[in-house]
């Protein structure tokens, strides 16, 4: 294939791949948008007027959508790195075990252990999301921290240690700078499996925990695509951001992991 | 001394434990007890197998697991197709300026923005019907073809391959890289194989072998997927997520056992997949 045709493949790929976010861009600034027309008939900025009717309700499931994944990226990062040390000294056959929650769909977990989040008081609670989405984070947690702990790296531990180094700082100033990488990528990916929930938000949660998935979800049902369109920007925003600071951060760095 | 106590090692392992395998086990456990009546309310005293009898009598369910199994098949395959047909085309451009980047962004779509995103564009006022208007090819909305609600799953295929090609095409890519496969390749060809025996018998064989776990983990998320189906999906039939949750949270309540006989079958094939999964990997671990 001819060098020409091959880039003008290329470029047709990259803008066909953008379409779908340019159509949310300028659906999220229309106002009104009949049938037959390429073109907004008319514009307004009102779904994005930071203090109108609509950001009011916005911003606060923005915000608990923020806190919520936050939280879940930094209590799973913390215990699977942990988990993983312990995991690396034992055999493979365990590692099989955090698969699981992969294999089960969140309508399915949620339907069935939504009699026992109700049992406990949890049903229609953030904190009960936050426990329902935590497995499924700690589990990536831990399959993607495993490959930190390389026999090196676990003997430098036994060498800090033997040189007179606590437990402590053995995590502060040996392993710690060591996974900065990996643990930031750990991090934003835990969190961002809890900012693209919606199946656990809408179960668990039972409507009264608003995040902006259910946000999308209910504005898109109610037919106000312009709505939704904001609302979905939003969401995008967060990794389309760390797209421009490091694709990386995107990458399913899990799968490495999973192979045999 | 070490860096963790044999204690902190077990607590470790017990969370673990509880949090990946006690709560699947608790999911399975409670479906099969909700599935024969128990656990309900208003409470049941005796058994009841209805929820069972549906399952294997009605062909509901086995009609569902079909779609959700063909779906999940069709884009599977379609995804994988085409991103070997474009790293093939694109080579090392994939690499270069700024599609390099633009291939990640599939990864940055939450399910529901892509639902949200697939109304957009391949309803029947979407834009490409309102595109195929511009040309001429159709006059109003109900002449463009209805991707959407669609009982062919055609809505949810065509999104699903949007938001999985690209991440195909990228880890082929990696791979290929990985592989040295142009050095391979040309191997292949030096000894006398034409370029499309080289793909066929070097290429293709290797890179599939490499990404299976990818594939798998997708296909696995694909065959789960509720955002999509829900919202891009026709109301019969439907995927199995949402076969699932309407007939557990929907509004007739004697179809309560029903679907959490679905649920705990499903569950159970799961497993069962995963025994199977893990006693192979057992195996390879042992093989030196």
């Amino acid at each position: 294939m001819g060098e020409r045709l091959r880039a003008i493949l290329g470029h047709g790929l990259g803008l066909l791949v953008m379409l779908p976010f340019a159509a949310l861009l300028v659906l999220s600034l229309a106002r009104s948008w009949p049938y037959p027309q390429l073109w907004p008939a008319v514009w307004q900025f009102d779904q994005w007027l930071l203090f109108g009717a609509q950001w009011s309700t916005l911003a606060p499931a923005a915000l608990r959508s923020l806190s919520l994944a936050l939280l879940v990226g930094l209590l799973a990062t913390g215990a699977g790195f942990l988990t993983s040390r312990v995991l690396a000294r034992r055999s493979r056959g365990w590692l099989t075990l955090a698969l699981l929650p992969f294999a089960v769909p969140p309508v399915v977990y949620a339907v069935s252990l939504g009699q026992a989040y109700a049992a406990l008081g949890l049903n229609g609670h953030y904190g009960g999301v936050l426990l329902a989405q935590l497995p499924f984070a700690y589990a990536y947690a831990v399959l993607l921290c495993r490959g930190y702990w390389t026999r090196t790296r676990l003997e430098l531990g036994e060498l800090a240690l033997s040189l007179g180094a606590r437990p402590a700082q053995l995590w502060w100033r040996v392993h710690g700078p060591l996974a900065r990488g990996l643990l930031g990528v750990c991090l934003f990916q835990t969190a961002l499996m809890s900012w693209f929930d919606f199946a656990l938000v809408r179960f668990i949660g039972a409507g009264h925990v608003e995040t902006l998935s259910l946000r999308v979800f209910d504005t898109l049902n109610a037919g106000d695509l312009r709505q939704a369109a904001a609302a979905a920007l939003i969401m995008l925003a967060p990794p389309c951001l760390a797209l421009l600071i490091n694709p990386r951060l995107l990458w399913p760095a899990l799968t490495r992991a999973v192979a045999p | 001394m070490r860096a963790s106590s044999p204690t902190e090692g077990r607590l470790w392992l017990g969370i673990y434990t509880l949090a990946c395998g006690g709560s699947v086990a608790l999911a399975l456990l409670l479906a099969l007890a909700r599935s024969v009546g128990a656990l309900s309310w208003p409470p049941r005293a005796t058994f009841d197998g209805s929820g069972w009898s549906t399952l294997f009598s009605s062909d509901g369910w086995w009609l569902t697991l079909a779609y959700s199994f063909a779906l999940t098949a069709i884009t599977l395959c379609l995804a994988l197709a085409l991103a070997l047909l474009l790293l093939i085309a694109l080579g090392p451009r994939l690499r270069r300026g700024w599609l390099a980047r633009a291939l990640f962004l599939p990864l940055a779509v939450p399910p529901v923005v892509a639902a949200l995103m697939g109304f957009v564009l391949l309803s029947d006022s979407g834009l490409l019907s309102r595109v195929s208007h511009a040309i001429g090819w159709t006059h109003m909305p109900a002449q463009f073809p209805s991707l959407v609600f669609d009982p062919a799953g055609r809505g949810i295929v065509l999104t699903h391959l949007a938001m999985t090609t690209p991440l195909f095409l990228l880890l082929f890519d990696r791979l290929s890289d990985h592989l040295r496969l142009p050095l391979l390749m040309s191997q292949a060809t030096a000894l006398g194989a034409t370029r499309r025996q080289a793909w066929l018998r070097v290429g293709l064989p290797l890179l599939l072998h490499q990404a299976r776990a990818v594939i798998g983990v997708y296909g696995l998320a694909l065959l789960g997927a509720y955002e999509l189906p829900l919202l891009l999906g026709a109301s019969h039939p439907s995927m199995l997520s949402v076969t699932i949750q309407r007939a557990v949270a929907g509004y007739d309540l004697a179809q309560q056992p029903f679907g959490y006989a679905m649920t705990a079958s499903y569950l159970l094939l799961l497993l069962t997949g995963w025994a199977w999964y893990s006693l192979r990997l057992g195996r390879a671990a042992v093989r030196p």
